[in-house]
């Protein structure tokens, strides 16, 4: 009982020496311009400076698609600005545009600066692609399929020793799957980029379709 | 506008005064004076476009230098205010201002109802700042200068009256862009309290 105790407050002192602090006596700036993929400055959308689990500042990209605000600085060693994100666990991000890709920054100790300019960011579209499998055979047909496609979110990495600062951004990802029946889902990726299907029909040959996401929303229906 | 009304109001005091002065040059007496601090910034600076102050609080402590009218003490005060403009100033909720500082003044009007006093202070000014998750501080020093004026009931009882024009110069590191903005701010401020003369 003892032993459950200490080890109690033991984890306890860990959790709360390992909260960061805000720093008393700094602020940072933070900087920028936000623009589509045509040149045109994006408004309304959502900036927030983040340390561990902390907010420490916000604004929203003004008509011009500027935005130029104040952010606290703490001793954590990571400091992240987030570009239209959705939202966090604890909570959801209200002015969260989904027209919009997501872009963060996750600045290392080393790289840390007083005033972070990020001079012009291109949010790509969102797109969205709709995938339907439909069972027609009357047969026990098995489909084994994987899609992979391009996810709407650029993660830059900055100050990170042999990462390269672009290595996660608009990074393919993918889902597989294995079914004898009907499949539906909508999965989001960003216009102007392709999608690539693959099937199998029992042990037939494999076949692979690029799918074109030039659209808002692209539907792509397979039959078997 | 206050502070003209109390000027105008002291000097006509002043005039039939200078004959009937109770307070003798050669008396050694001290100040105590409490009251509400209504501070109202003003200007380009984060003071006045991002927060909404609140009334707070205030006392000094001032005695005569030498039985003369020269007058040594300190001042404090407070206030809380919210803040309305997260973008200016950094993601937090709320903040309350402190201020400890040493006293110089001069007693000019010594009437055995209305007295008055211009004092000027430059000490300590704390701002802490809260949010649900942190707390932290900004410090600096704050000078003011206060010209007062009271009215007395008793010899050692009265009212006062101040308004008191108040800059504190913040110490925040941040970038050329926002420097001024976070580290120069203006206030006038007002007090309206009980005045004890011992």
């Amino acid at each position: 009982m003892l032993k459950k105790s200490l080890l109690f407050v033991f984890i306890g002192f860990l959790f709360f020496s390992c909260k960061p602090e805000v720093r008393d006596n700094i602020r940072l700036s933070v900087k920028g311009e936000l623009r589509d993929g045509n040149d045109n400055p994006i408004s309304d959308i959502p900036i927030k400076t983040r340390a561990y689990l902390y907010l420490l500042g916000n604004d929203l990209s003004d008509e011009q698609g500027q935005f130029d605000f104040v952010s606290l600085a703490s001793d954590h060693p990571y400091f992240e600005i987030h570009i239209n994100s959705p939202g966090w666990l604890d909570s959801t991000e209200t002015n969260f545009n989904n027209d919009f890709s997501t872009i963060t920054y996750t600045f290392k100790e080393s790289s840390f600066e007083q005033a972070y300019a990020l001079s012009t960011v291109t949010l790509r579209k969102r797109a969205f692609l709709n995938l339907k499998i439909e069972k027609t055979s009357t047969q026990n047909d098995t489909l084994n399929w994987f899609l992979e496609y391009k996810r709407p979110m650029c993660n830059y990495k900055i100050g990170y020793e042999n990462v390269d600062e672009d290595a996660d951004c608009y990074k393919i990802t993918g889902i597989s799957g294995i079914t004898n029946l009907n499949y539906e889902d909508q999965f989001q990726s960003v216009q102007n980029s392709e999608a690539v299907f693959g099937y199998q029909i029992n042990s037939g040959e494999f076949q692979t379709v690029y799918i074109e996401i030039n659209q808002d929303t692209t539907n792509y229906v397979l039959e078997y | 506008m206050i502070f003209l009304l109390l000027l105008s109001i002291g000097l006509n005091a002043q005039e039939f005064t200078n004959s009937n002065d109770i307070l003798k040059q050669d008396e050694q007496y001290g100040i105590f004076e409490i009251g509400p601090y209504y501070p109202l910034a003003f200007g380009d600076n984060s003071a006045n476009n991002a927060f909404d102050q609140k009334v707070g609080g205030g006392f000094s402590f001032m005695a005569n230098l030498f039985e003369s009218p020269f007058l040594l003490g300190f001042h404090g005060s407070f206030f809380k205010a919210e803040v309305t403009s997260q973008p200016l100033v950094g993601q937090y909720d709320r903040t309350t201002s402190f201020v400890i500082a040493p006293i110089v003044g001069y007693h000019f009007l010594r009437h055995h109802k209305w007295q008055g006093t211009i004092r000027f202070s430059a000490g300590y000014v704390r701002y802490n700042n809260r949010s649900t998750n942190f707390k932290f501080h900004d410090s600096g020093t704050s000078l003011s200068f206060t010209p007062t004026f009271s009215y007395h009931f008793t010899k050692s009882w009265g009212l006062y009256l101040s308004s008191s024009y108040r800059h504190d110069f913040l110490n925040i590191s941040t970038s050329d862009s926002f420097n001024s903005d976070l580290n120069s701010l203006d206030y006038v401020s007002f007090s309206l309290g009980v005045r004890l003369v011992i």
